[in-house]
């Protein structure tokens, strides 16, 4: 006994098995599906439902006959499977049906715009990898938090290379659904018959069967396990080459604007970049560093997105030439710069300036180092550059890399020598440079005031300016070494105590220091004096740790 | 490439013309369209027709009025629009030509293999 539905096919009607209505419905909504076109559909099914109420008519011998499911069989099969109606797109192409098919199945990674909130980039990718979206959205906000705004950069990417979902097609692909009735007929089918098959395993044959192609399926899941490890291998790779090379270019990034909007208007180490680099373009220079990094690292960083997704669209060929040539301008630009930087540097000169000193053989000479009393400096020597502003208000490069030497002069007068040395990218140049250097010194009643800094121009920058003081001196003269002169001699053979003034004896390959106290030196120095006069008995004087002792040559001189 | 998707493909594209050709003399049903098809041995599933016809009808080719029938829904009655006859008249010249090309390949063809 079975329950009857009543239904109207195109106006007439009829009295139907439930099982057949559900096969009826089942075989129109199939058939609904199938056609594709919107604007023809419900006529073709009014044709359709028609045409079935007709077959039915003419099955039925009485009036009052019900519908059976052996009569909507085989009025189905007269008029045919539902796929067959998609035939009617294809008489008009050349599409052949397998080709969709297969295409069905492949999941491919689109950008969600409808249901995204952005860009749908989020949501595309849930649905690639088959979660929520939800789950998506959160897991890229903390990302985006946790990453310092890495992630940012690499959804811009993601925006810009993976294509939206536009038609149809797409969005079943991008959530990877078949796009076909017959797929699903089939993959229930499948279902089915997989379960069927799986119940009448339960026996030993299948057993046996299994124990045989044991050590074959051992091998195969080795096999599959090496190769996954393999791949899950090259995809970390592949994440890892997306992160770093993300990080890279994001802090590159923020370097370059960070120059650009706030270097520019003076920041101190600016000015210091500047005097290394003489050319007035420095954007240009940076725009080449950005670009000569930044653009390797855009390809790495996509590099490694095309490992972790393999249908990625392409970025295509013009902007991977465009990026190319960039490139390599950037870097030509950035090995000119080099170049030329290295030829400001290629020539170096020096002038010379000597005075001579009215200073008696035997008179001591007080030598003090004189501070500045425009630019507050300690009287400490040192090589670095610095930027000061003089008396008028301009910029200058000051510096404190003076180097003072005692030297025994050939004659009995005193001399004093200044040597002032700098480079330039031609001889001239550097000869100028050198001139530029402003250094002075004052000499009044037996005392030289050297100053302890020298300054110059800044529009020509560092041009590894130094000035060197020479004082010619008679032999065996004396010095007064005043206080801070220590550090500014270029043999510091006499350690001094900076904070105290000291007697030097001019000697021939460097002075002696006379009154050192012996516990400041630092290792074992012993102090001789020796008189060689005419080959007559000598006398040695000798000072060390143990004191001071006088005595002939003739004695032993190791005690 | 299964042979049954050459065949149906084949018969697809000559399907458009030969119910536009049954069409030509006098108007007719659904039903009588499909009778003279298989009449003709070109097999074709009846489904297939119904979308056809209305793309057809869309596209301005055919027009159809209601008739009644005896003991049953009423039924289209399909003719030839004036666009639809120089359409046809064009498949026919079309389908000719492809005859002849066809007829002349494969003709060279077995006598190269004969």
């Amino acid at each position: 006994m079975n329950k009857t539905v009543n239904i109207n096919l195109a106006g007439i009607l009829f009295q139907i098995d439930e099982d057949a209505y559900r096969k009826l419905h089942d075989y129109l909504q199939n058939v609904r599906k199938s056609i594709s076109d919107p604007q023809g559909r419900e006529e073709i099914m009014q044709d359709i439902e028609a045409r079935i109420a007709e077959l039915f008519q003419e099955k039925m011998t009485t009036k009052s006959q019900i519908v059976s499911l052996n009569m909507v069989e085989s009025v189905t099969d007269l008029m045919g499977r539902p796929e067959d109606y998609i035939v009617d797109d294809e008489i008009f192409e050349d599409e052949p049906t397998t080709k969709k098919k297969e295409q069905a199945t492949a999941k491919k990674l689109y950008r969600d715009t409808r249901h995204g909130n952005v860009a749908g980039v989020s949501t595309g990718l849930a649905h690639y990898i088959g979660i929520d979206p939800i789950w998506m959205h959160l897991a890229w906000i903390l990302l985006c938090f946790l990453s310092f705004g890495i992630f940012i950069v690499a959804y811009i990417i993601f925006w810009v290379l993976v294509p939206e979902a536009k038609s149809t097609s797409d969005y079943l692909h991008m959530q990877g659904k078949a796009v076909n009735i017959d797929n699903i007929e089939k993959k229930v089918k499948e279902g089915f018959d997989s379960v069927s098959q799986k119940m009448k395993d339960v026996d030993y044959q299948k057993y046996g069967e299994k124990a045989k192609h044991g050590t074959v399926t051992i091998f195969e899941n080795l096999g599959n396990l090496i190769a996954n490890c393999f791949k899950l291998l090259i995809k970390i790779i592949g994440i890892f080459l997306m992160v770093v090379s993300g990080m890279f270019l994001i802090s590159i990034i923020f370097t370059f604007f960070g120059i650009g909007i706030f270097g520019f208007t003076g920041a101190d180490w600016i000015n210091y970049f500047e005097l290394y680099y003489t050319s007035s373009s420095i954007l240009v220079a940076s725009l080449c560093l950005l670009f000569a990094m930044g653009i390797p690292l855009i390809f790495l960083f996509i590099l490694g997105l095309k490992i972790l997704i393999p249908n990625l669209k392409s970025v295509g060929n013009t902007v991977k030439y465009v990026l190319l040539s960039l490139w390599l301008i950037a870097v030509f630009l950035l090995i000119y710069f080099g170049v030329r930087q290295a030829t400001y540097h290629m020539f170096e000169n020096q002038v010379y300036a000597v005075e001579t000193l009215p200073v008696q053989k035997n008179d001591t000479l007080f030598v003090k180092m004189r501070r500045s009393n425009i630019y507050s400096e300690s009287i400490h020597w040192n090589n670095e550059f610095q930027i000061k502003i003089n008396k008028n208000g301009e910029k200058v490069l000051f510096s404190k890399n003076i180097r003072i030497t005692y030297i025994p002069s050939k004659d009995s007068i005193a001399k004093i020598e200044i040597e002032k040395s700098a480079d330039g990218n031609s001889f001239i140049n550097a000869t100028k440079n050198a001139e530029k250097i402003q250094y002075s010194y004052i000499f009044k009643g037996n005392t030289l005031y050297l100053d302890s800094f020298f300054t110059t121009d800044i529009l020509d920058g560092f041009q590894d300016q130094e000035v060197a003081i020479r004082l010619y001196l008679p032999l065996e003269s004396i010095i007064y070494a005043g206080k801070n002169t220590e550090n500014f001699n270029r043999y510091n053979s006499y350690i001094l105590d900076e904070e105290t003034e000291h007697f030097l004896r001019v000697e021939k390959n460097s002075p002696t220091c006379l009154d050192c106290p012996i516990s400041k030196v630092k290792h074992q120095s012993i102090i001789r004096y020796s008189s060689t006069e005419n080959g007559e008995e000598n006398i040695k004087v000798k000072i060390s740790a143990d004191g001071v002792k006088v005595y002939r040559q003739t004695d032993s001189l190791n005690n | 490439m299964k042979i049954e998707n050459t065949k149906a493909q084949m018969r697809k594209g000559v399907l458009e013309y030969c119910i536009l050709s049954i069409l030509r003399d006098k108007d007719a049903y659904v039903a009588e369209i499909l009778d003279t098809l298989k009449n003709a041995k070109l097999l074709v599933v009846e489904g297939t027709i119904y979308p056809l016809l209305t793309r057809l009808k869309n596209a301005g080719l055919l027009s159809y009025r209601w008739e009644e029938s005896t003991g049953g829904p009423p039924r289209k009655y399909y003719g030839l629009t004036d666009e639809g006859k120089s359409f046809l008249q064009e498949l026919s010249t079309t389908w000719d030509d492809l005859q002849s090309a066809v007829t002349l390949v494969t003709k060279t063809n077995k006598n190269k293999n004969s």
